[in-house]
């Protein structure tokens, strides 16, 4: 019984911190995408590096005591706030750390100054994510009380199809802002088959989690949902597909991929804007 | 119980989230720390010369 409980602490603790990494990836990948933060992390001085740091502090614990990450707030004690403050923007440190050595932006070869720059810098919008993480797409009376009244269910093609819809609209929603931008291809060029590979299992674990781990939305109806291809793993497998073919067609529509291309180019291309796209077509499927 | 609701204690899962975040937090401002200073390192000596 003991042990029961102290999983369950445990349980829910980690379903809060994931929570607050979702978050972060949904505010902060679009940012993850954008050079312009690159050569700010890279070229800034450590005077603003510390000033970003505690910048991004007052904002997150002004954040934190309205909304924050965690499902039961905990807000008795003023230096509640200070606590979750601390761990929102280690949450976001360590989600921007990650993606951007996933794409390459800090490898071996980065000088210690310019990977700390990046790092503080990519990690602000992470953070204000994990910060916000109950206000997007949390759980609303709203759609409880429209899922007591809603008595007809759809039928099994018609929740498939409005999955499907849902991931695209999301998709396109992230990834048509990135997908003209030159980042694609500059990523492109600094990844090799490993990282490509590791970016595919980045993009699945990222989607499973926002939809069925983080709680963003009711997640046992969305277990329970029958449909061609609505058991939790199946659909994040079929909407990643999904994001792939939306990115690779947003790629052809803006010019930076032709039929002329090899077929190498057009995958390692639609796999690097497949990531944000993902992210965007699970924020998607949780909007319906 | 709701989202607005308090929980009254913390449990030792969220101690040790808060423990991993402070070590993080405090490796991040050695390392802006590091830099600044080796920066006025590097500052003065160019002025020295």
């Amino acid at each position: 019984m003991a042990l029961k409980r102290q999983q369950n602490i445990f349980k829910s603790e980690l379903n809060d911190i994931v929570r607050g990494a979702c978050g972060g990836f949904l505010f902060g990948i679009p940012l993850l995408y954008t050079m312009e933060v690159w050569w700010v992390g890279s070229l800034v001085k450590a005077q603003l590096m510390m000033s970003a740091i505690a910048l991004m502090f007052v904002v997150v614990f002004l954040l934190n005591k309205t909304e924050g990450f965690r499902k039961l707030q905990r807000r008795q004690r003023p230096y509640e706030v200070i606590t979750d403050t601390i761990e929102a923007i280690a949450i976001g440190i360590i989600c921007s750390a990650l993606m951007l050595i996933l794409l390459r932006e800090i490898t071996i070869a980065t000088s210690l100054k310019e990977a700390i720059g990046k790092i503080i810098f990519e990690s602000v919008p992470f953070t204000f994510g994990v910060a916000l993480a109950n206000q997007f797409l949390g759980e609303s009376n709203n759609n409880q009380e429209s899922s007591h009244n809603n008595h007809q269910k759809p039928s099994n093609l018609n929740a498939t199809f409005a999955d499907l819809g849902a991931t695209l609209i999301g998709a396109t929603v992230i990834a048509f802002n990135i997908a003209p931008t030159d980042e694609v291809p500059m990523i492109v060029a600094a990844v090799s088959a490993p990282w490509l590979l590791a970016i595919i299992a980045a993009s699945l674990v990222i989607s499973y989690a926002i939809v069925f781990q983080a709680g963003f939305s009711d997640q046992q109806k969305r277990k329970q949902q029958k449909g061609i291809f609505q058991r939790p793993l199946s659909e994040t497998v079929i909407s990643y597909l999904v994001s792939l073919i939306a990115s690779a067609f947003m790629l052809w529509f803006f010019h930076k991929l032709s039929f002329s291309n090899p077929w190498s180019m057009w995958l390692e291309n639609t796999l690097i804007l497949g990531l944000p796209a993902t992210i965007g077509g699970a924020a998607g499927r949780l909007a319906i | 119980m709701s989202r607005s609701e308090s929980k009254a204690e913390r449990t030792p899962a969220e101690w040790i989230t808060l423990s991993i975040s402070l070590f993080i937090l405090a490796i991040i401002i050695s390392l802006v720390g590091y830099i600044w200073i080796n920066e006025k390192k590097s500052t003065t000596n160019y002025f020295c010369q």
